[in-house]
């Protein structure tokens, strides 16, 4: 099972790299520059911040808020990602206003109130349900 | 094979003592894999600094198990990006020997709209699978042999591959297209190829792992909190998105890129007329020419009107996840096939627009028979706006935006093989 698996992975690899070094439609050298920038930004920048942080969470809050806080921080982040490119709003077009056409900023703002303050509400009930999962 | 004095592979065969004492090694193969298995030698211990270290990562949640959970999650989402996608591919670029269904005449926006949300969903996810393996990155030996320095090339490429589909993804639909160096929609489509192939071979490598984690290991309140975080964030992505799709959810689609029900006539667009085209389009000699087998008529919007009207309710699919439904009314397409006599049932259609170049200026019907497949002159019962195609537009079900034609300027018939 492990060897087909392998094998049929890495010839479908080949499948894609051959047909990308093949399609004249592709810029294979912008294609491996942004794909190793992604991977160099995402692993030497982006994790060490975030490990930093969850490191900084764990000296500073009490250990009853780290769930909560935790919880805060993956939804608002992984919300912000996804929004950052429509906040900035580069892809807007005069010509078009049916493109990007909501007030992006304000939306994730109200996401990341919304968010915080729902978890950090609903904190005691979630001990409340954690204690009597225990027993 | 040649012998070259000194070289590992030989190395290994002096330490294992007389070639041919060893029966495995001593077959072709055999050798090769104790080539490839072989230890490689430790780096010294000096350079082991810094996130090399041993103790360098505290969170106390990280575990086998939990990766295992998140790595499940994550390769079941990218199989259907990858599914969903390769069928938008294949709609777009239909090999002939495959037949495609003209329905549902919906399809193409559930399955269009389950790629984008899917591979929103995903930024969570795969946010957290590689925040839960970040200190494999740094293992200690780095290279522990041929084939384990092959395998992390692998998850190099599996990774950057990942990162790839996601965030070009996430910059194409908000329309950013400054970052990436490359056209989206080839890169997008032959990088797939490399994910979905890194990551069976990812699975086929960790497949004993995950059993045993899975099975061995006991989980702690902390990581079903931090799993179920993991998914609260997808949800309210999804969400906050999927209304660009499902009409309903469009009142809290605070990050939706596109608003169905909005634009000129209440449909979105995405491709705006050029002045060229306008012109072209508001130019009273504006004639529809429809060609084929050596006969050929040409046809005044006047013309077009006089013909047999049909209306159909057909969506506008677009590639980028969002969908918006129409009321669509003009001429089918298989009658205009009757006026030079051509068979519409073995032929194709070529529609090429009054743009004069660009990507999508012209698109092929492949199904012309179909009753709903309209060369649509009106939206909602009045004269298409000029952003929807005006004077005469292609409409068809279950096909992305992309190939719906605006401002036809021409139909060449030809038999379909």
């Amino acid at each position: 099972m492990r060897r087909p698996l392998i094998a049929a992975g890495l010839l479908t690899m080949l499948y894609g790299i051959l047909g990308a070094m093949l399609d004249a439609e592709v810029n294979l050298l912008g294609v491996i520059v942004f794909g190793a920038a992604l991977l160099v930004l995402h692993d030497g920048v982006f994790l060490p911040l975030v490990a930093g942080a969850g490191a900084l969470m764990r000296r500073l809050v009490p250990p009853g808020w780290h769930a909560a806080v935790r919880l805060a921080a993956i939804v608002d982040l992984a919300v912000t990602v996804v929004a950052l490119p429509l906040v900035l709003g580069f892809g807007r077009d005069a010509g078009n206003p049916t493109v990007l056409p909501r007030p992006y900023g304000k939306g994730l703002l109200l996401i990341l109130i919304v968010t915080t303050v729902v978890v950090v509400a609903g904190r005691k009930g979630s001990e409340r349900f954690r204690r009597r999962g225990r027993r | 094979m040649v012998r070259h004095p000194g070289s590992r592979l030989n190395r290994a065969r002096d330490h294992r003592g007389a070639p041919d004492d060893a029966r495995v090694s001593g077959s072709r193969p055999g050798r090769a894999w104790t080539w490839l298995t072989e230890p490689l030698p430790a780096p010294p211990e000096g350079l082991r600094r810094g996130p090399l270290r041993a103790d360098t990562f505290g969170s106390p949640l990280r575990s086998t198990r939990l990766t295992s959970q998140l790595g499940i999650a994550l390769g079941a989402a990218f199989a259907v990006c990858f599914l969903t996608g390769l069928y938008s591919h294949v709609l777009q670029h239909p090999p002939g020997w495959l037949w495609l269904p003209t329905r549902p005449a919906g399809l193409y926006r559930v399955t269009q709209g389950l790629h984008v949300a899917t591979g929103l969903a995903t930024v969570p996810l795969l946010g957290a699978k590689l925040w839960s393996v970040y200190p494999r990155l740094f293992a200690w030996p780095p290279l522990r042999s041929v084939l384990h320095a092959a395998e992390r090339l692998t998850v190099a490429a599996l990774v950057g591959a990942a990162l790839f589909q996601v965030v070009s993804g996430v910059l194409n639909i908000a329309h950013w297209y400054g970052p990436m160096p490359f056209f989206f929609t080839n890169a997008h489509y032959w990088v797939a190829w490399v994910a979905i192939g890194a990551l069976i071979s990812h699975i086929g490598v960790q497949l004993p792992v995950v059993r045993d984690a899975l099975r061995r290991q006991r989980s702690s309140p902390a990581r079903r909190e931090f799993l179920l975080a993991v998914g609260i964030a997808a949800g309210v992505i999804t969400l906050a998105t999927l209304g660009q799709t499902v009409r309903s959810l469009s009142p809290i689609a605070l990050l939706a890129p596109c608003r169905p029900g909005t634009g000129p006539q209440g449909l979105p667009v995405n491709g705006i007329a050029s002045a060229e085209v306008r012109d072209a389009a508001f130019d009273p000699d504006y004639r529809l020419t429809v060609t084929g087998f050596g006969r050929s008529v040409q046809l005044s919007l006047a013309d077009l009107a006089a013909l047999p009207q049909h209306t159909a309710v057909l969506p506008i699919a677009c590639v980028e996840g969002w969908s918006s439904v129409g009321t669509w009314t003009g001429v089918r397409l298989k009658d205009l096939f009757a006026l030079i006599g051509a068979d519409p049932g073995a032929c194709v259609a070529d529609v090429e627009s009054l743009q004069a170049g660009g990507r999508y200026r012209s698109s092929s019907v492949e199904s012309p028979a179909d009753d709903r497949t309209l060369i649509a002159l009106r939206l909602g019962g009045e004269p298409l706006a000029l952003d929807h195609g005006f004077p005469a537009r292609l409409i068809a079900p279950n096909r992305p935006g992309v190939l719906q034609t605006k401002w036809v300027a021409r139909i060449t018939v030809r038999s379909a093989s």
